[in-house]
């Protein structure tokens, strides 16, 4: 809980009509006030939802970098009904809104059909297509809820044996994961290095949990 | 093709060692490719291999040259049965020393793909086939992806088809199987067989 440091009382904002300028300004005060003040907790649901298009109270609790980059997206990307979405979801939403653009733009690759590589490709896999993407949610969230790292946006590829790749390329490091069945399982093949270090992690995980190795070396493609 | 088993045809040409200095090249259809122009280049996906195969699929430039690396496409028939949109396609080039030296590579193997003397409409034979041998390995797939888009100026093989190229190959394709690409006789591109 953020408080006035003379009252001691918790500190809330009263907003009229939420707009994207109104967004914007709200997480630029909350950057500006809490300079000397440490935000700790995140952002709770506490909207008015009997008020339609009208917040009650925006509580300036979270973390440091992670409304950072809400107050960067929120500049350029509010075109939502925010009402349809409790505060929890929106941060998430838009603190991933990046990687969200990316799934959308790869709702595609289900629409390749055998040979669409006019080369003998295999059509992309529905389980493995959606297992991919449950991968990258699962490790993005854990990573921005754990460790406060923002994951840089992936490309979403197919491969030819219509399987799923993966791929970062930042300025300090690289990954490719790929995700493909074996047996019953859907498992993650991953290989990634350091771009200043020639040594590289390699291996395969379960797809469907985390694994806790893989996550601290994807640290690296954090933005 | 991609380097699925094949039965051995009645060509009788010799699998050869491909040496250090020569290049292979590798065919990237236009949904394989990522980047911005003109710097696009293959993704790591299109490296990757189907299950009945056993290697990817290149071209040996002793056998072939750009031109007739897209006669060769030009005169493949696609499983709906039509001949493959040429078009959009790129070459790409990679040295075999450079191969080579990927410890997960184990081998660039000459593979000449001989399907009959004439080969039948749709599957043309291609002397200058060849095979990266390679696990489905993710580091191989990643490091030949970004040598693409790295080396760019010396991969990418720059190559314009001309209206009179168009021509040739719409010649070529009403021919049905009598063309060069479907015979035996397959010189190397300097001449000597």
């Amino acid at each position: 809980m953020i408080t006035d440091t003379q009252t001691k009382k918790p500190v809330v904002k009263h907003i009229t009509h939420v707009t994207k300028g109104d967004l914007s300004k709200i997480w630029e005060e909350d950057i500006n006030q809490n300079k000397t003040k440490k935000a700790e907790s995140l952002l709770s649901d506490n909207f008015d939802s009997n008020e339609n298009s009208y917040f009650k109270t925006i509580p300036l609790k979270c973390n440091t970098l992670i409304r950072k980059y809400l107050h960067s997206d929120l500049k350029e990307t509010v075109n939502v009904n925010v009402l349809s979405y409790s505060l929890d979801k929106l941060k998430e939403k838009f603190s991933l809104n990046h990687i969200y653009d990316e799934i959308t733009h790869s709702h595609d690759l289900l629409d390749l059909q055998e040979d669409w590589d006019e080369q003998g490709a295999l059509a992309i896999d529905k389980d493995v297509y959606q297992a991919s993407i449950d991968f990258l949610l699962m490790y993005a969230k854990y990573l921005l809820a754990e460790k406060q790292i923002l994951l840089e946006a992936p490309e979403i590829n197919p491969t030819r044996s219509g399987t799923v790749d993966i791929f970062w390329s930042t300025d300090h490091a690289r990954m490719l994961i790929n995700i493909r069945r074996k047996g019953d399982e859907m498992v993650a093949y991953f290989y990634g290095d350091l771009k200043d270090d020639e040594e590289g992690v390699k291996g395969n995980v379960s797809a469907k949990k985390i694994t806790k190795y893989l996550a601290s070396w994807m640290e690296s493609l954090g933005k | 093709m991609d380097g699925e088993s094949r039965e051995v045809r009645p060509c009788n040409w010799p699998i050869e060692e491909i040496p250090h200095s020569d290049f292979v090249y590798r065919q990237v259809p236009p949904p394989d490719r990522i980047g911005q122009k003109p710097g696009k280049y293959p993704n790591a996906g299109h490296f990757s291999l189907k299950p009945d195969e056993k290697g990817l699929s290149v071209n040996w430039d002793k056998y072939v040259t750009l031109k007739s690396i897209f006669e060769l496409i030009s005169l493949r028939v696609n499983k709906k049965g039509n001949f493959t949109d040429y078009m959009g396609f790129k070459i790409f080039k990679f040295p075999v020393s450079l191969l080579k030296t990927f410890d997960k590579i184990a081998d660039v193997e000459h593979d000449p793909d001989c399907r009959g003397n004439p080969a039948p409409h749709g599957t043309p034979n291609n002397r200058a086939h060849s095979l990266i041998m390679h696990e489905d390995d993710e580091e191989i797939r990643l490091k030949l992806s970004e040598y693409c888009r790295d080396n760019h100026s010396e991969s990418y093989c720059d190559f314009i088809i001309t209206t009179t190229l168009e021509d040739e190959i719409e010649e070529i394709r009403i021919n049905g199987n009598s063309s060069f690409y479907h015979q035996c006789n397959w010189p190397a591109v300097n001449g000597e067989d």
